[in-house]
């Protein structure tokens, strides 16, 4: 196991950097696209479904 | 350094997405949601399990870089919500992926993963957002 390299926090771009990923425009674009649909589906009601289900209160109750 | 408590949380790595940003043919799908969240001033979380369970699987040293980006978070769940994470993890099936769960449902994000079948008895898989292939 690494050791822990403390806490130096790094831009986005060092971070993509360092593993050598080239982020695209198209690229981006299409995460946009799965965020926005995955977001989407979190509505309030379907949220709340799923945390009563876990036994969690509404996040905004009336 | 930014100040991560201003920031909101946009979305919740799982164990298998962490994992992800250490394989060099996955990495691009974290390496595209950690632009966004800089972009637009969010952050991503990793939930201290997830985090444990990636490095279990790897001693690669990029969990480093990744821990300590300005736009990730690192959260542990609240010791008060034992019961709660209980019946998620009978949901989930694992403890880090019903830490990742609840941090989403907390935060109203999905969650990334490798694995959507472990998000499955959320709402038939709604809470996830799989990494492709």
């Amino acid at each position: 196991m690494s050791q822990p390299t403390g806490d130096v926090r790094t831009s986005a771009a060092a971070v993509l950097a360092a593993a050598g990923v080239k982020v695209t425009e198209d690229g981006l674009a299409r995460y946009r696209e799965r965020l926005a649909k995955a977001r989407a589906r979190l509505t309030p009601e379907a949220l709340d479904e799923m945390r009563a289900q876990v036994g969690l209160p509404p996040r905004n109750p009336a | 350094m930014s100040d991560p408590e201003h920031r909101p949380v946009g979305l919740i790595l799982d164990s298998t997405a962490i994992l992800a940003y250490t394989i060099t043919e996955l990495s691009i799908h974290v390496g595209e949601p950690l632009t966004e969240a800089e972009n637009n001033g969010e952050l991503l979380a990793l939930p201290l399990p997830c985090l444990v369970e990636a490095a279990r699987s790897t001693d690669s040293a990029l969990l480093d870089v990744l821990v300590g980006s300005d736009s990730v978070i690192v959260l542990a769940e609240d010791p008060l919500s034992w019961r709660t994470l209980a019946v998620t993890c009978d949901l989930a099936g694992r403890y880090d992926a019903a830490t990742a769960a609840l941090f989403g449902l907390d935060f109203g994000v999905p969650v990334m993963t490798r694995e959507p079948g472990r998000y499955a008895r959320f709402r038939e898989g709604e809470l996830a957002i799989p990494i492709p292939g």
